[in-house]
């Protein structure tokens, strides 16, 4: 089981702090799909990069706790560190397909980590590279291919097949599908659900596109100005939603089945993390804000079967 | 009323040059379309369909290899001179996908609005630049003049660059994909002024973009291009409630629905033809469910229901 306990993370620059992530907590159960919504610039690939200890200076976590079966990821030395990551945590990031060496065969830059960290011999690795290769449906003779010679859905695959290689318990995508055509990418997500079933593995989905999200996940966390601010049920959070950002989030979001006439905006923009924020961080932009949005901030609690930071409840 | 903007056999072919051989790439393979009056079209397909090649070739970015393109029922020559030239850009105005890109980092917004007005020599720059920000919800106006692009948001940085295209009191605006890079709670609020602008200023909008859900949204009428070629073209909400070219369904299975009650297993195979050597049949043939013998012959564009469909299938 996977945990984040009150993680605060952030950049720090010579004269200020971007508090970019906020007391951020959440469990993900085994063979989980989590999902992880957002706007740009509201925290959600800096939770990942924290969580996975990936975080560069000027990043920096302040405080918290990333337990992967009870030991905290954050305590752990960078060799003992290596040793986890590929085996029990892996990550599929944004763009990956950009992500690849161009002058290194696919064979290669898969079998690499495994020789280097994880003690395989080359023919043991290629054969492993071979085998999850064919997993998600690329034939072993792409192996001796370099990047460009591939679509762009096949190095998104190859990037996915490497985060397989270990078999690992967990694995974070940040926006594993972004730059590629809908055709494509649905074939990849149903891929994706494919290998989850059959190698049980857990998925924390980081992306902006919250359709896709509501679509496929089975818990969903909305994330704004670093805090999350409504957690539960992907089906019953996209059905009822509660937080008043939630709610102009599905509003917003024009839909391939309804026939609305009207979609609305959400007014505003989202608020500068170096700030010091009082009060509830979306008030400028809601709607329902009264006067004790202005001074108090709503802790996340649970209502009805979800966790909602807002006044309303 | 002949339509704003119609468009006969367009066929665009870049030439590429692989070791000593030359090849054509054939983008647009004869495509046909038409723009009325307060009318939004919007044009999906995936990644190099020719859906951006169009719309370039309408703003005569590149000049087309055969076809004709009619402005308010008047063939276009091949080449303008300098005052017809003018006078076309002053009726037809771009808006492209990234405000980050599109607007000069190191000016202020008033002298990015000033710039058309003074080329099309148009008086009374004051007052329009605060009527066109007005116009595109940036208010209080003055606020916003002073400004350099860093300090807005995409959403709106993506309402200057709609009040730059609005600014010469255009008849077309040729959109390219202009909300894709930006956030969901602001994405609407971009639709919402395209339909404004189509209402209270009667421009005609030709939209490039893959997202159906927002094509359905705002237009008219969409178009479906495949492998450089329109594959099916119809009411919006009807060709997205009922696709009949098996590509359209293929399109609309494919889109993100968090309203589909349990997701259907999409059976894709295969990738959209090389525009090189394209086939000389049905350019779907070979990724479509339905194939069979005739597809192999070249299918025209028929109109099928109030729709146009080429598909051997109707």
């Amino acid at each position: 089981m996977f945990e984040v306990v009150k993680l605060n993370a952030g950049y720090q620059f010579r004269n200020r702090f971007v508090h970019a992530v906020r007391n951020v907590s959440f469990k993900v159960e085994d063979e989980d799909f989590f999902g992880v919504a957002g706007e740009s610039g509201c925290g959600k690939t800096t939770l990942m990069l924290a969580s996975l200890g990936l975080l560069k200076r000027p990043g920096k976590v302040i405080s918290g706790q990333v337990l992967l079966d009870g030991t905290d990821l954050l305590s752990l030395k960078v060799s003992d560190l290596k040793q986890i990551r590929w085996k029990k945590i892996s990550l599929v990031t944004q763009s990956s397909m950009n992500s690849l060496n161009p002058v290194m065969k696919i064979k290669d830059q898969m079998a690499d980590v495994l020789v280097k960290n994880h003690g395989f011999s080359k023919n043991d690795a290629y054969e492993l590279v071979k085998e999850k290769l064919k997993l998600v449906g690329i034939t072993p003779d792409r192996m001796e291919s370099y990047p460009h010679q591939l679509s762009g859905g096949m190095r998104q695959r190859v990037v996915i097949a490497m985060a397989l290689l270990l078999s690992p318990k967990v694995i974070f995508m940040d926006e594993p599908t972004t730059a590629l055509d809908v055709v494509v990418q649905r074939s990849i997500l149903q891929q994706i659900e494919e290998l989850k079933k059959k190698e049980h593995f857990s998925i924390v989905f980081i992306t902006h596109d919250i359709s896709l999200l509501f679509e496929l996940a089975t818990k969903i966390a909305i994330m704004y100005a670093g805090e999350f601010v409504e957690l539960g049920e992907a089906k019953s959070v996209y059905s009822q939603p509660l937080h008043p950002y939630t709610k102009g989030l599905i509003e917003a979001l024009p839909s391939i089945s309804k026939d609305l006439d009207k979609y609305k905006s959400i007014p505003g923009r989202p608020l500068d993390l170096a700030l010091k924020i009082e009060g509830c961080p979306f008030r400028d932009r809601c709607s329902y804000a009264f006067e004790r949005c202005e001074v108090e901030k709503p802790e996340l609690r649970f209502v009805d079967g979800r966790w909602v930071a807002c006044h309303l409840y | 009323m002949p339509p704003v903007l119609r468009v006969i056999g367009l066929k665009k072919e870049f030439p590429i040059r692989k070791g000593f051989r030359t090849l054509t790439v054939k983008a647009l393979r004869g495509v046909d379309l038409e723009l009325n009056e307060n009318e939004i079209v919007s044009v999906v397909g995936e990644s190099g369909c020719g859906k951006t090649t169009l719309l370039r070739v309408l703003a005569r970015l590149y000049e087309p290899t055969a076809g004709k393109i009619l402005l308010f029922g008047e063939e276009l020559p091949r080449r303008l001179n300098r005052k017809e030239e003018l006078k076309f850009r002053k009726l037809v105005q771009m808006v492209f996908q990234d405000p980050f890109a599109s607007l000069n980092p190191t000016k202020r917004i008033s002298y990015m609005l000033e710039r058309p007005l003074k080329i099309h020599r148009i008086e009374n720059e004051e007052q329009i630049l605060k009527n066109v920000l007005e116009d595109v919800e940036l208010t209080p106006p003055e606020s916003f003049l002073e400004k350099f692009p860093h300090e807005l948001s995409g959403g709106q940085r993506q309402r200057i660059v709609f009040a730059r295209a609005i600014i010469t009191k255009p008849k077309i605006i040729l959109a390219d994909e202009p909300t894709s890079m930006l956030d969901v709670s602001i994405k609407s609020g971009i639709l919402n002024l395209m339909l404004k602008l189509k209402e209270e200023h009667g421009i005609s909008f030709l939209h490039v973009t893959h997202d159906l859900a927002a094509a359905k949204y705002i237009s008219n009428r969409i178009v479906v291009m495949y492998a450089g070629l329109i594959v099916e073209e119809g009411d919006a909400k009807d060709i997205v409630n009922r696709p009949m070219h098996p590509y359209t369904m293929l399109l609309r299975e494919a889109a993100p629905d968090p309203d589909r009650g349990s997701s259907s297993a999409l059976v894709d195979v295969g990738e959209p033809p090389s525009l090189i050597d394209p086939p000389l049949g049905c350019p779907f043939e070979l990724r479509c469910k339905y194939a069979k013998a005739e597809c192999k012959k070249p299918v025209q564009l028929r109109e099928v229901d109030g729709r146009k469909v080429r598909c051997v299938l109707y």
